[in-house]
């Protein structure tokens, strides 16, 4: 790295010498991380194209989620108003319109519209921008969810990891009952029991699936703290008097975080599907708020001779849940150093 | 400090100098090996409805060990894998919870304490361990690894205790400006002496050193044993030295101690204990030892078989079901020849040795022509009288009949059961030649009747 | 001894792993010869090469690592050879003589039946999902024609002759069932189920208590005597060299640096690295004041230091051994098949007395360069 160093100052020893120091601290460091941890992962990851896809399809519908947000926030909706309704009929627009270039019973493909370009719903409504507006709810959604899931469940597995014996006993054996509930019951008591109201629907499912996560992380984390607390680092800094609190935060939880991450990537997806399946069953988000659940479920009456309304939201989720789904396949991959495609 | 159980008490124990620095009475460390919540619960029998019962099988991994450490002075503990040493040194820090006995840490007892006032002890003991690739965590600089136990204890402020750090990465023999590195860019010589700069961080007095250089390269290892002799005498500090190579232990220890599954079973002043051992288990390990010159001719006194299980220890001595000296049972006269004859054929029998498993196997030659060679094999031809006579015999018959369940059965209640090395645990000080620091060697030799 | 034929011959060995770093010369010509009935040490510290070195005679380099040069016969077998080694230069292809094995020949003929290989870690050896007795059976119906009952019988004859007890009883047993010695006898007793003439041990004691080690040298003492069996015996242990090797070859850095009889190499040693290296050994058998290591540590093979590779922490370099670089010759003054690689000896002219000595580079063991693995480069 230093030979880049011009001839003429090599005659100074101090002078290479000053060179040498300041590139291994630069460039060379970042070079000469270890071949496990994070940024060799996201290395490993640059080789596989599956999970490069994942990633792709997971970033326009982030951003898309975050136009969606902005729009709603600092634009006054104005996406909504431009083109919710028809923006030449105005409310007034015709309904359970086909998607551009498609025709059935009532509509013939030269009346569909370009303005419309997935139809319309049975009140008139832009299927595209309510689809536009259930972006939002599908990402932050699985993101809040899964993280209250994955903060919860990591404390907890690390705790009961590191301490073992009965503390041990105690978070494992609630954890594994939360985990012989069927998730999605299991969702919906904490739902009924947090909000009877159904006030705040959407943040309580959205807890509730955070809540019934959190087993699945706490077991996987526990999992590989048992092997890191018998790392001798872990003992060292128990023996020269460290606090444990600041064992598990510095030491335990960084080094048993790879397979959470994985995990965590996979969970987001689940989280949508299952926020979508609350709002299908009517416990996620209420009307009038978009969701792709919701668009399905009010859709399920109609779906002949309209298919398109439950067709739309339905592509939509599954191609972010397999977005997900592909870059946490990667990532344990990637992770994982016994596969290694070279 | 009296303790009962040593049965015979030559010699006065040194009284205490007053320089007594960290004290080990009786100390005993067992694992169990279930401890969930269901964890002691077997079932016994047979059956359909099994019989629950409570599981108390334990494994004794140090048993009723005691010493005492000298303020500067570098006690040696040496042993085989798997005989407590490791386990000794943690429960000595009170990193696993003693099952029983007392560690006198400047005159407190670290057994009694816990929570805050133990966490704030530590700051006086250290550790370092054998790995040098698993001591370090991987995700941390070099720095903040070595200012860590500072920061623990409070000492001193940020900027402070970078110096320092710097301060004692040079100490140790590595170049200041690595405070900034992984430990992965270390190698492995260099990374025991960042473990070395964080035990020293915090000024302890005392430093318990797990087989430190145990994974490194001779010539690295003697790199870093030099460095660890001169951090004593500058820092004046006291070590307790853990290894399982003898060598090793030679070059760096004051007073060396021998673990055998559990039990210390020889102490004495380094210079004492290779020149003078009186364990027939220290000088089994002193003749295993394979010494770097091809001109040694010593005769080395092989051990047999292997170390017994820690959760049932033999009774009495430990080491008496592979001693080459274990003592005959009072009840017999037998010349040391025959005696010889006897023992090995004992343990042959108890260990199913290969001679004793091809008689068993072998079905083709008539069962007299077997037991003849199988006397010849043990005995040769010696004779031995009356009882001796009949239960070695009698023995013969079984192993040559395949019951060799009972043939072990009858030696080892004849020969074994009684001998005073099954029937009493040894504890013994003998005449040192070398030093005036009292020599411990707790084996029936060295019983006044001998 | 020295009459006795010659079985394995190892010339000028080379190997290279194609790394991202860059080219590492794991073993950089390395020759040497195994007699029948002798054990020949290859002894020295990890990142030596002579791991990489054995795994090149038996061909089981694997990428990205590779043979690139030299020869090795084994009896009148051609293990390794190319065509036309002056020609062509560093980088040229070089095809593979005709006379060569196939793979196909070394899996058969070769590997288990005429030379058996014991590794360091007996549990990674075994697989621990299949019991030890059928493993045996499976690799002595493998390499030798016989099957079922008759090939059971050799596998338990040999394993009560490596010392297993109870060898009918414990025949079922799993690996993990074994202890550590247990499990070195009943790879030894693997390696021996075939007759090899020649038997490779990697480390075969280093995991092991000094009891069992004691144990494990007694026996192959026991069984060599027996079966006249040839060993390579790899190690970084001079006790154990002193112990059981005929004749050693000290490596440094992927070359031999000294060849002799195990008794010149520790009373006559001519190599300073040698030298050194027994220097800074702690003796079991006598009390040492001070030790005196050689400073520093291994270089890495990467880009090893010009001319000898030792003048970089040598305590006798001087300029011309940083600018030639000296093979291994018969020195002057030893004994016949005492080979050095050091200017020191007066087998070399190169100016050595009239050359000034090199300021040390080294300092307290941590200048050289950071990364310079002490871990088997592998």
């Amino acid at each position: 790295m230093s030979g880049e160093t011009p001839p003429s100052t090599r005659d100074e020893p101090s002078e290479i010498d000053l060179t040498a120091e300041r590139d291994e601290s630069g460039v060379e460091e970042a070079e000469m991380e270890a071949r496990v941890g994070l940024s060799y992962t996201l290395s490993q990851l640059r080789r596989d194209p599956t999970a490069l896809a994942g990633l792709a399809i997971i970033s326009v519908t982030t951003t898309v989620a975050i136009v969606a947000t902005i729009d709603a926030w600092v634009l006054d909706y104005w996406f909504a108003q431009n083109f919710w309704y028809h923006p030449l009929r105005g409310p007034h627009a015709e309904t359970r319109l086909p998607p551009y270039g498609v025709s059935n019973t009532f509509f013939d493909a030269s009346q569909t519209t370009m303005a419309h370009p997935l139809g319309t719903d049975n009140r008139g409504r832009d299927v595209a921008v309510r689809l536009f507006y259930g972006t939002r709810i599908a990402i932050t959604v699985g993101f809040l969810s899964t993280t209250i899931g994955m903060v919860g469940g990591t404390l907890t597995g690390a705790v009961a990891g590191y301490y073992g014996g009965w503390i041990d006993d105690v978070l494992m054996r609630t954890a594994e009952m939360l985990y012989a509930i069927p998730f999605l019951i299991l969702v919906i008591v904490i739902v009924s029991v947090l909000d009877p109201q159904r006030q705040n629907a959407l943040s309580v499912a959205m807890i509730g699936v955070g809540i019934a996560s959190m087993p699945t992380f706490a077991r996987l984390i526990r999992s590989r703290v048992f092997s890191v607390r018998e790392e001798e680092y872990v003992e060292a800094a128990e023996a020269a008097g460290v606090k444990d609190r600041w064992i598990i935060l510095r030491h335990v939880i960084p080094n048993s975080f790879a397979p959470v991450l994985v995990q965590a990537t996979l969970q987001i997806g689940v989280a949508i599907l299952i926020i979508a399946g609350l709002s299908f069953l009517g416990f996620g988000a209420q009307p009038p708020q978009p969701s792709w659940g919701q668009m399905l479920s009010k859709a399920r009456g109609l779906m002949i001779p309209n298919p398109w309304f439950s067709i739309f939201p339905g592509i939509c989720i599954l191609l972010t849940v397999v977005g997900f789904n592909l870059l946490g396949d990667g990532l344990r991959d990637a992770a994982d150093p016994r596969i290694q495609n070279k | 400090m009296s303790s009962d159980r040593r049965t015979a008490p030559a010699g006065d124990r040194e009284p205490d100098s007053g320089q007594t620095f960290l004290e080990v009475e009786g100390l005993s460390k067992y694992f169990s090996g279930n401890d969930g919540l269901f964890g002691p619960l077997t079932f016994e029998g047979e059956g359909l409805v099994p019989r629950p019962a409570l599981d108390r099988q334990r494994v004794r991994a140090v048993d009723d060990v005691s010493f005492e450490i000298r303020q500067g002075e570098t006690l040696g503990l040496v042993g085989e894998s798997g005989c407590g040493k490791s386990t000794l040194a943690r429960t000595v820090l009170k990193l696993l919870e003693p099952t029983d006995g007392a560690v006198y840490f400047k005159g407190r007892n670290l057994a009694d304490t816990g929570g805050e006032e133990l966490r704030r002890m530590r700051k006086d003991m250290q550790i370092i361990f054998q790995d040098p690739q698993s001591s370090l965590d991987p995700r941390m600089k070099v720095g903040p690894i070595i200012e860590e136990p500072m920061k623990a204890h409070g000492m001193l402020d940020d900027e402070d205790r970078e110096a320092r750090t710097r301060e004692l990465l040079g100490k140790v023999g590595l170049d200041p400006q690595h405070y900034n590195r992984y430990p992965h860019q270390f190698s492995g010589g260099q990374r025991q002496r960042v473990n070395l700069a964080r035990a020293l961080s915090v000024n302890p007095d005392f430093i318990v050193c797990d087989e430190p250089t145990s994974a490194l390269d001779a010539s690295i290892q003697a790199q870093v044993l030099n460095t660890m002799n001169e951090l004593q005498d500058e820092f004046g500090l006291t070590y307790l030295f853990i290894s399982h190579d003898l060598s090793v232990i030679r070059y760096i220890a004051d007073r060396v101690a021998v673990m055998y599954l559990g039990e210390i079973v020889e102490l004495a002043d380094k210079e004492e204990l290779f020149e003078n051992p009186e364990h027939p288990y220290t000088e089994a390990l002193l003749s295993a030892i394979p010494a770097p010159d091809p001109r040694s001719t010593e005769t080395r006194s092989l051990l047999e078989g292997d170390v017994p299980s820690p959760i049932d220890p033999p009774s009495g001595c430990r080491f008496r079901t592979r001693c080459p000296k274990l003592i005959a049972p009072p009840e017999y006269d037998l010349s040391d020849d025959e005696w010889d004859a006897i023992r090995d054929f004992t343990r042959a029998v108890d260990r199913r040795s290969p001679a004793i498993d091809a008689i068993e196997a072998d079905e083709d030659r008539p069962p007299a022509e077997l037991r003849r060679d199988l006397r010849g094999t043990f005995f040769g031809d010696a004779s031995l009288r009356g009882e001796t006579e009949d239960i070695v015999e009698e023995a013969l018959d079984l192993v040559v009949e395949g019951d060799i369940e009972a043939a072990d059965d009858l030696l080892q209640r004849s020969f074994v059961d009684s001998s005073i090395c099954a029937r009493e645990v040894p504890a013994y000080d003998v005449e040192n030649e070398h030093g005036d620091v009292v020599h411990r060697a707790n084996c029936h030799l060295h019983r006044d009747d001998a | 001894m020295s009459t006795r034929e010659t079985i394995l011959e190892v010339e000028n060995l080379k190997t290279k792993f194609f790394t991202e770093e860059g080219v590492v010369r794991a073993v950089d010509g390395v020759s040497f010869d195994v007699r029948q009935g002798e054990i020949v040490g290859l002894v020295g510290e990890s990142g030596a090469g002579k791991s990489v070195a054995v795994q090149s005679i038996m061909r089981l380099v694997e990428e990205p690592g590779a043979v690139v040069g030299g020869e090795v016969r084994f009896k009148d077998r051609l293990l390794f050879g190319l065509e036309d080694e002056t020609a062509g230069g560093e980088g040229a292809e070089r095809r593979e003589r005709d006379e060569m094995l196939t793979d196909e020949e070394m899996r058969q003929d070769i590997r288990g039946r005429e030379i058996a290989i014991i590794f360091q870690d007996p549990m990674e050896s075994l697989n621990p999902v299949y019991t030890v007795g059928s493993q045996i059976e499976e690799f002595i119906e493998l390499n030798r024609d016989v099957t079922g009952e008759e090939a059971r019988e050799i596998a338990i004859e040999t394993l009560r002759d490596v010392g297993i007890p109870e060898v009918e009883a414990r025949y079922d047993d799993y690996p993990n069932q074994f202890s550590g010695g247990m499990r070195q006898r009943v790879l030894i007793a693997m390696a021996l189920a075939c007759e090899p003439s020649l038997i490779i041990a990697d480390e075969p004691t280093t995991a092991l208590d000094v009891t069992v080690e004691a144990q494990i040298l007694d026996l192959v003492d026991d069984l060599q005597d027996r079966y006249d069996t040839s060993f390579v015996w790899v190690t970084h242990d001079m006790g154990v060299v002193a112990e059981v090797c005929d004749r050693v070859n000290v490596m440094y850095l992927g070359e031999v640096v000294e060849q002799a009889t195990a008794n010149d190499l520790f009373h006559e040693t001519k190599h300073p690295y040698t030298r050194s290296l027994l220097d800074s050994l702690p003796r079991p058998d006598r009390t040492v004041e001070e030790l005196d290591p050689i400073e520093g540590v291994m270089p890495e093979a990467i880009n090893p230091p010009s001319g000898c590779r030792f003048h970089t922490r040598c305590p006798e370099a001087r300029e011309v051994c940083a600018a030639v670089e000296p093979d291994a010759r018969q020195s002057a003054d030893g004994a016949d098949d005492h080979r050095v690689a050091c200017f020191i000896d007066d087998a070399f002219d190169v100016g050595y007395e009239e050359s000034l000595p090199i300021e040390s580079e080294t300092g307290g063991g941590f200048e050289a360069s950071l990364t310079s693995g002490e871990g088997e480069s592998r």
